[in-house]
């Protein structure tokens, strides 16, 4: 491999690279801290020399670092002491992502990632471009006014074929639809997600643990002073209950308010810093989205990789008539963090506009008509039985425990039975079209909406109670669905009826012949 | 539907009882551990580790029987159908066009007894989707063959 020039293309990162790798050289102080254990002189000569290695190491790791766009394929040379050249097919990129961290943005560069369908993690990372020249990469590479000519569809094994079926958009037609999300809007979005619960617990064990909220301050308003420990509200409360019950109720509910009201605005914040500017465009049949305050991320990908898009309703949304969506593009490897593995088409939106949203994506997806089929009625039966295992198990080890009195949970049953209910109406299954739709789910409804195109397997799977009841659940697999628990699937389906629907969209796969 | 070929049964039984071995050991070697600190009394020394070593081995012997009864295969004209599971039943439905790749692999046990395990990939992220373990070796190079084929009349369309 001999050095490529400058001339034919080859292009080098930006030039502030080994700046903002220079982070690395914190190892130099670390290896200086650990080296000052033997003395002075040592640590001097070791912080010396380990800051010229990774000086070094930096430079030439940049020098080495070439990339060029051809027209079927990025090729990328690096590495400083085993050369590398990668090659990576435009045919076969699902998204190309640009995300900025505070220093980036400043600088006005960006680290591109692109990804491709399979693989654990990242294909190639592009550590950093200007910002200008990743969106001509994202351009060049997903945007389709530059896509090859429909080739030959190659069918080597693992390979996932382009779909050359969509129009070229004329270069007047791009920018058909802008969306915008506002910060009040992703506020709502932040106080509507389910995650307030989980951030009380956070709160709690870290205020108990490291004691950074003001709890005792506020507590000592509430509590007989004579109870009180400084800077332990837990400890305050749990002196009080021993001795003032009512004073322990009420230090109870006022920390209760506390963590509550922390937690939400928490989920909050995070929210609005996360998707700050959500913008999502369409370009023909290119989609974009960009978000994020701090970290700025831009990501773009074509429509017809979408493998499946879910709808969220946590319990909150579903309340206010909203609702948030996400795409699963195949693009991310489960070497990812969870909530990087889907794309964020719209934090949040309202229930009416679902329609507009689904249509960026699936055009032919007629929404507002979709008429849902609900699971066997026996499965309210499985539901119930479920929750009412808990509640006797919990309720007799309670009575053996302390007193017959625990007995007294079982009126939890009635509860349990609405709640049976109640989620019973939140399962169901629907055809339209050529797309599948399931949902499932009471405190937190996902709905995913699936091209029959792009099933890869079904599965119909029984528990063993679910075969007493003559119950199975259909899941329906997808390329890059990241956990078996959130993927599409739609539980108690009578068995017969399961297999049945089972052999019709095999029937309807094998229709669709050898596309992805 | 087809049922595998009754020799996979000696396969599982033989790893379930490999398995065995070594579990017993751990089990007997965190028992001693555990009892010389605690001054827990059963009847005998090594009690657990025994119970253990008879719950595995009985296992090994008597669940391969009734995994191998509710196992069936049958691939179709445009489909492959796989149907499994003693408690938690499963059924998968891959169909033919969605096959990546098709492997055969055998273990050296597998290969003693002459048996193959046909390994089926979709684009579905979790690696493999199917597999059909037991296999007599011919039969499964057959089947690889065959399901390949249509993988070619890609090439040719």
């Amino acid at each position: 491999m001999t050095a490529p020039k400058n001339g034919d293309g080859w292009q080098r990162l930006h030039p502030l690279t080994p700046l903002l790798r220079s982070v690395q050289l914190l190892y130099a102080v670390i290896a200086g801290v650990i080296a000052s254990q033997t003395g002075v002189g040592a640590t001097v000569v070791v912080i010396f020399v380990f800051t010229a290695v990774f000086a070094a190491w930096i430079t030439v790791s940049y020098l080495r670092f070439r990339y060029r766009i051809t027209d079927d394929s990025l090729i990328i040379i690096h590495g400083v002491l085993f050369r590398r050249r990668r090659i990576v097919p435009r045919s076969r990129i699902q998204n190309v992502d640009l995300r900025a961290g505070l220093f980036q943005q400043l600088f006005k560069v960006t680290t591109a990632r692109i990804e491709t369908a399979g693989g654990e993690a990242t294909e190639a990372t592009l550590h950093v471009v200007s910002r200008d020249e990743g969106v001509r990469l994202r351009a060049r590479l997903v945007g389709l006014a530059h896509q090859a000519p429909p080739a030959v569809p190659a069918a080597t094994p693992g390979d996932v074929p382009a779909m050359p079926d969509e129009p070229l958009p004329t270069p007047a037609a791009a920018k058909s639809a802008v969306h915008h999300v506002s910060p009040l809007q992703l506020a709502v979005a932040g106080a509507t997600s389910n995650r307030a619960g989980f951030l009380v617990g956070l709160l709690f064990g870290g205020d108990y643990l490291f004691d950074f909220m003001p709890t005792d301050r506020i507590l000592a308003r509430f509590l007989p002073p004579q109870y009180l420990e400084s800077g332990q509200a837990v400890e305050s409360l749990v002196q009080t209950a021993q001795q003032d019950m009512q004073a322990f109720l009420t230090g109870l509910f006022v920390l209760g308010i506390i963590f509550g009201v922390a937690g939400w605005g928490v989920s909050v914040l995070a929210s609005v810093i996360r998707y700050f500017d959500f913008t999502l465009r369409q370009y023909g049949s290119e989609l974009q989205v960009s978000y994020g305050l701090f970290t700025r991320r831009e990501k773009g990908f074509r429509r017809s990789r979408v493998q499946n898009v879910q709808i969220e309703e946590p319990i909150l949304r579903r309340w206010l008539s909203l609702a948030s969506l996400k795409v699963q593009t195949a693009g991310y490897g489960p070497g990812l963090k969870a909530d990087e593995r889907m794309e964020t088409l719209s934090p949040i939106i309202r229930a009416g506009e679902l329609s507009d949203y689904l249509h960026t994506v699936y055009p032919e997806l007629e929404w507002d008509d979709v008429e849902w089929r609900p699971s066997h009625p026996r499965a309210r039966r499985r539901l119930f039985v479920r929750r009412a295992f808990v509640v006797i198990v919990a309720s007799v080890a309670l009575a053996v425990l302390t007193s017959p009195q625990g007995f007294l949970l079982l009126t939890a049953l009635i509860p349990a039975w609405f709640l049976a209910y109640a989620h019973y109406r939140h399962l169901g299954h629907a055809r339209a079209g050529s797309y599948v739709l399931v949902r499932e789910g009471l405190w937190n409804r996902r709905t995913h909406i699936v091209p029959v195109r792009k099933i890869q397997a079904l599965h119909l799977r029984q528990t063993p109670f679910q075969r007493r009841l003559g119950l199975g659940t259909l899941n329906i697999e997808t390329a890059g669905n990241p956990m078996e628990l959130h993927a599409p699937r739609s539980i108690d389906l009578g068995t017969g009826y399961g297999m049945e629907m089972m052999d019709q969209l095999a029937t309807e796969v094998t229709g669709t012949g050898l596309t992805f | 539907m087809n049922q595998l070929d009754p020799r996979v049964t000696i396969a599982w039984r033989i790893t379930g009882l490999i398995f065995a071995l070594p579990a017993t050991a751990i089990i007997g070697l965190i028992e001693g551990l555990v009892r010389a600190p605690v001054g827990v009394r059963l009847f005998a020394p090594g009690v657990i580790a025994g119970l253990v070593a008879l719950f595995l081995v009985g296992f090994s012997l008597l669940w391969p029987g009734l995994s191998y009864r509710f196992w069936r295969w049958q691939v179709e004209a445009d489909r492959v159908l796989i149907q499994r599971g003693v408690v938690w039943r499963s059924r998968s439905l891959i169909p033919r066009v969605r096959i990546q790749h098709v492997d055969t692999r055998s273990s050296p046990l597998q290969r003693w007894l002459g048996l193959n395990s046909l390994v089926i990939y979709t684009a579905g992220t979790r690696g493999a989707d199917a597999e059909i373990p037991g296999l007599a070796a011919d039969d499964a190079e057959r089947l690889r063959e065959e399901l390949a084929r249509l993988e070619e009349l890609d090439d040719r369309a």
